[in-house]
């Protein structure tokens, strides 16, 4: 009798082995997707993280082993992509590119949902210095460094595409940081902004350093005040940092536009790691980067907890100028 | 004396809705955010006004009788299809919804075959999968019974 | 600045240089015709596929896909109402009325003379102008912008067709519908209703889809039969009867190129723009404005050709800026980019053999889209021969499928459907449509081009008088309708 007992408890106990054992099956085992894994991008094709997004998806495709799909939401300053993925099912197959710190602003200034603290961060698409350009046009207030710009007595007039993209807080928070009065006009579309500083309807303008936007230098209508790095851009070695000036906090990472990559709350950790490795295999690729970087853009591959920390930062330094933001928008 | 044209009412009524909607929250704007929108809606909304009581008061300014374009009556099926067209995608999404659609649509308003409707939903329905989901890898709305997210409205 | 040319039409003629352009002429027929898809998603689906090409093969092919999308797009705004892309809006007006009464194939002849004419004009005033090209871009700021669209907007009143204040209040509601959203010159998030779907505005797209494509089709199976209405047998005839009239009205096909050429060359005006500035000025320039929205050819060709111009001014603009004006010319600088070639002011000087070989291709691909509207016209106008019951199920599904997939938002397609219903009730009250469109088309920009001179200017209003552009600009758009006006009652009516 005792035996049976001891027998029939013994079964009990493989079998709960055995099912535990069952059960913890799937969760050892590599997560693979089960259909084509989408990439929501919040701007319009041919833009610098469309681009970066296509390329990158046809390495991560094969690393993943199902076609990845490019889907682009764009409007409202790339925030579509943010609240799609909110409510997307943290599967692993629907991850967004985001622009920070512009999404940041929705969250910190206009206090919209939702959190970015909540997104399961994979790593960087690319980054995107930024850099400021003053106009050289006859008759109108010309900036020649930050020094000066310090110096001026009325608010100097600085173009800016909107309220919503990437522009707006980075030219607020540097307008901050180095201490010049600053007066924004908005409404350009990007290619206004070039013919807007050589025509001169402003003084000031911020926007990506990459080569499109850096025509007006080139031909001696603008002039390259400073680049938001800590050092020179290896591609256009001409334009001095905000460090070298006098204003190191100029060269913090928070200030350089970030594409990150993220995919939605509540992933499970081993589906996160799966996609971030598809990344991280994009990212080793070297033809890959050439061609990403050749408009300027950088490739600076970052891990899961690096992107979870940036996004932090980011948010932190767009709270702090929040009162300042506030102030543009209503 | 004339009948009066209700489409006419009608549409300027919608007309009066949008043009509220602008011109009342103009007024709480500071700056030069209400400028462009109150000197052109005010105008416009007294504009409309005039027009409605000129089209109730006195009736005349278009009889509702066009034979160039169909009364109500006869379009109100086709909206409605529409309306079922609309429904369907949202609940069980495009590729379902586009056979069904068109093999319904086809049998009980234009009054085709069975055969007939059948062939030229799978003709549409092929057409459409293999050039915009296998070509151009692009996902129609898979509807919210099949877990399709809605974007936000 | 001509040393290049005798050198670029050589390189065209390479088989593989034909082919690729025969190739994007293809699909930018097929995409431009089907509405909601349009040039841009075509060449977006190929961009990755060029990576590996070299860099002139790939412009090729999107100069050709580029160079066909607004004839296909035309096809479907004369023979359904249907504009297949938001540039070919203008080409309803007059283009449908015709194939209603039987010209279709006529119609689809005056779109395609008007392409290519177009094209070719356009490449023509480029050539006359490259050398002025950057001072004339810088000179087109935002007073001149405004004075621009003030001068398309006011004739909403001319083409109002009957009732000048059923125009006028279309006209208004037209630019009120554009305000909705968020406004970037003052930052505010305007008549929304809290909804994050209007942030970026009514999306364009539906908005001419549900108006213009929906609204007809409401129409059309209500009626029954068949789209063409009259003289059903002779539908299928006059295509080069309609190319041949482009001549006719050359002073229109030559006003409404440097119009579409101008429209192209300043950033920051949407391309959608041309074709209703030349529309309107057509209207305005006429002795008979009133036969506008009924199918006057004027209407087709001035539509037809504003588009096909503009595209050459604004490749040139970014080519000579480095700046892209449109989407589909941002997707052609990432080209040039990925390929080492750096557009920019010393593009035009440097490597001019360059910037001809892709205002040629551009000529080419409408030529290839035109010949074969040509050949095709008598089989196309069969559609207005079928009964409407097939075409109305196969458009509703095509047009709600094709807005869908544009920006992936299942509400755009509730809005075409909302749209349809409100474009069929207008023509049931005899409200006119025109004016609506142009007022919502040209509304955002105007307000945008206001705020910005006043903010530039310090809040004065002397910013809107103080160029001669603008000046040229405002007399202009006074004396135009005055002269015409005077013209018409000086010589009397037949």
């Amino acid at each position: 009798m005792r035996i049976l007992n001891t027998l029939s408890k013994a079964c009990l106990v493989m079998l709960v082995a055995v099912a535990l054992a069952l059960a913890a099956k799937p969760a050892t085992a590599a997560w693979k997707p089960s259909k084509p894994v989408t990439i929501l991008v919040g701007f319009s094709v041919g833009g610098a993280m469309d681009t970066a997004a296509r390329l990158q998806g046809e390495v991560m495709s094969k690393a993943l082993g199902v076609p990845v799909v490019i889907r682009n939401v764009p409007g409202a300053g790339g925030r579509n992509s943010v609240t799609i993925l909110n409510r997307s099912k943290p599967d692993g197959h629907t991850m967004a590119a985001i622009n920070l710190p512009g999404q940041a602003v929705n969250q910190a200034a206009r206090g919209m949902d939702p959190d970015l603290r909540t997104f399961t961060w994979i790593g960087r698409q690319v980054s995107n210095p930024y850099f400021m350009q003053a106009t050289t046009k006859a008759g109108k207030d010309q900036w020649t460094s930050l020094k000066q710009m310090k110096t001026a007595k009325k608010p100097i007039k600085a173009g800016i595409t909107g309220t919503g993209g990437n522009t707006f807080p980075i030219s607020v928070i540097t307008a901050n940081l180095v201490g010049f009065p600053v007066e924004f006009i908005a409404g350009f579309k990007g290619p206004e902004l070039i013919t807007g500083i050589i025509r001169g309807d402003f003084s000031i303008t911020n926007l990506p350093l990459v080569k499109r936007w850096t025509t007006a230098v080139q031909s001696g209508e603008a002039k390259a005040i400073v680049v938001y790095l800590p050092k020179r851009h290896p591609k256009f070695p001409n334009i001095p940092t905000g460090v070298e000036q006098g204003f190191p906090e100029l060269g913090s990472s928070s200030l350089v536009g970030q594409n990150l990559y993220a995919l939605p709350p509540k992933t499970p950790p081993e589906i996160a790691s799966v996609i971030e490795e598809a990344l991280v295999k994009a990212n080793n690729d070297a033809a890959l980067k050439e061609k990403i970087e050749a408009n300027g853009n950088i490739v600076a591959p970052l891990s899961k907890q690096d992107t979870t920390k940036l996004v932090a930062d980011m948010l932190a330094l767009v709270q702090k100028n929040s009162a300042l933001l506030k102030k543009y928008i209503k | 004396m004339n009948r009066v044209n209700y489409s006419y009412v009608v549409v300027n009524l919608l007309y009066l809705a949008v043009v509220l909607l602008v011109v009342i929250p103009s007024f709480g704007f500071d700056g030069q955010g209400g400028l462009v929108p109150l000197v052109l809606g005010i105008p416009t909304l007294v504009f409309i006004l005039f027009c409605l009581g000129r089209e109730l008061l006195y009736p005349s300014a278009a009889p509702d009788d066009s034979v160039e374009v169909a009364p109500w009556a006869k379009a109100a099926p086709v909206v409605a299809w529409l309306g079922v067209f609309c429904v369907l995608v949202l609940l069980i999404g495009f590729q379902l919804t586009i056979p069904i659609y068109m093999v319904l649509f086809l049998r009980s308003f234009a009054r085709l075959s069975w055969a007939r409707c059948t062939v030229a939903a799978g003709t549409v329905w092929a057409l459409v999968y293999v050039s915009l989901e296998l070509v151009l890898q692009r996902t129609l709305f898979e509807g919210v019974l099949f877990g399709a997210i809605l974007p936000l409205l | 600045m001509f040393e290049g040319f005798g050198a670029a039409l050589v390189t065209i003629a390479e088989p593989h240089v034909l082919l690729t352009l025969f190739f994007g002429s293809v699909i930018g027929l097929i995409f431009g015709a089907v509405p909601g898809l349009g040039g841009i998603l075509a060449m977006s689906m190929l961009l990755p596929f060029t990576f590996t090409w070299d860099a002139i093969t790939a412009v090729y092919l999107f100069s050709g896909i580029m160079g066909a999308s607004s004839f296909g797009g035309s096809i479907s705004a004369i023979l359904l109402n249907t504009p297949g892309t938001p540039v070919n809006a203008a080409t309803c007006f007059d283009g449908y009325p015709m194939a209603k009464r039987g010209e279709a194939a006529r119609a689809l002849g005056l779109s395609a003379g008007a392409c290519l004419l177009g094209a070719l004009f356009g490449l023509v005033i480029l050539a006359l102008l490259i050398q002025i090209m950057r001072p004339l871009v810088i000179a087109f700021g935002h007073p001149e912008i405004f004075w621009l669209v003030v001068f398309g907007l006011v004739t909403t009143a001319t083409v109002s067709q009957g009732s000048l204040l059923n125009g006028l209040i279309a006209g208004g509601v037209g630019i009120l519908l554009s305000l909705v959203g968020l406004n970037e010159p003052t930052g505010l998030i305007r008549y929304t209703m809290g909804s994050e779907y209007l942030w970026d505005g009514i999306p364009l797209i539906p908005f001419f889809v549900g108006l213009f494509a929906i609204g007809e089709l409401i129409n059309y199976s209500a009626q029954g039969g068949t789209i063409a209405r009259d003289n059903i047998q002779a539908s299928i005839r006059g295509a080069w009867q309609g190319v041949m009239e482009n001549f006719r009205y050359a002073v229109c096909l030559l006003r409404s190129s440097s119009i579409g050429t101008l429209v192209g060359i300043i950033p920051g005006v949407g391309g959608e723009t041309a074709n209703l500035i030349a529309y309107t000025v057509a209207v305005q320039s006429s002795r008979s404005p009133d036969t506008f929205g009924t199918g006057n050819p004027e209407g087709v060709i001035a539509s037809e050709a504003a588009n096909d111009s503009k595209d050459g001014g604004a490749l040139l603009t970014t080519l000579s800026f480095g700046i892209p004006g449109s989407l589909a010319m941002a997707l052609l600088l990432s080209i040039f980019i990925m390929h080492g070639v750096s557009p920019g002011p010393q593009l035009i000087l440097d490597n001019p053999i360059f910037i001809w070989t892709l205002l040629n291709g551009y000529v080419v691909s409408n030529a290839f889209a035109s010949i074969f509207g040509l050949l095709a016209a008598r089989y196309l106008a069969i559609i207005t021969r079928v009964p409407v019951h097939y075409l109305s199920a196969i458009i509703a599904v095509v047009a709600l499928a094709g807005t869908y997939i544009l920006r992936e938002n299942i509400w755009d397609v509730l809005l075409v459907v909302l749209l349809g219903i409100l474009g069929f009730g207008m023509r049931r009250a005899g409200v006119p449509v025109l004016p609506l469109v142009i007022g919502f088309v040209l509304g955002n920009l105007a307000e945008k081009s206001f705020l910005l001179t006043l903010r530039i200017h310090d809040g004065s209003y002397l910013g809107f008088f103080n160029s001669v552009i603008s000046w040229i600009l405002i007399v202009t758009m006074v004396a135009v309708p005055l002269i015409t006006r005077m013209r018409t009652r000086s010589t009397p009516k037949p």
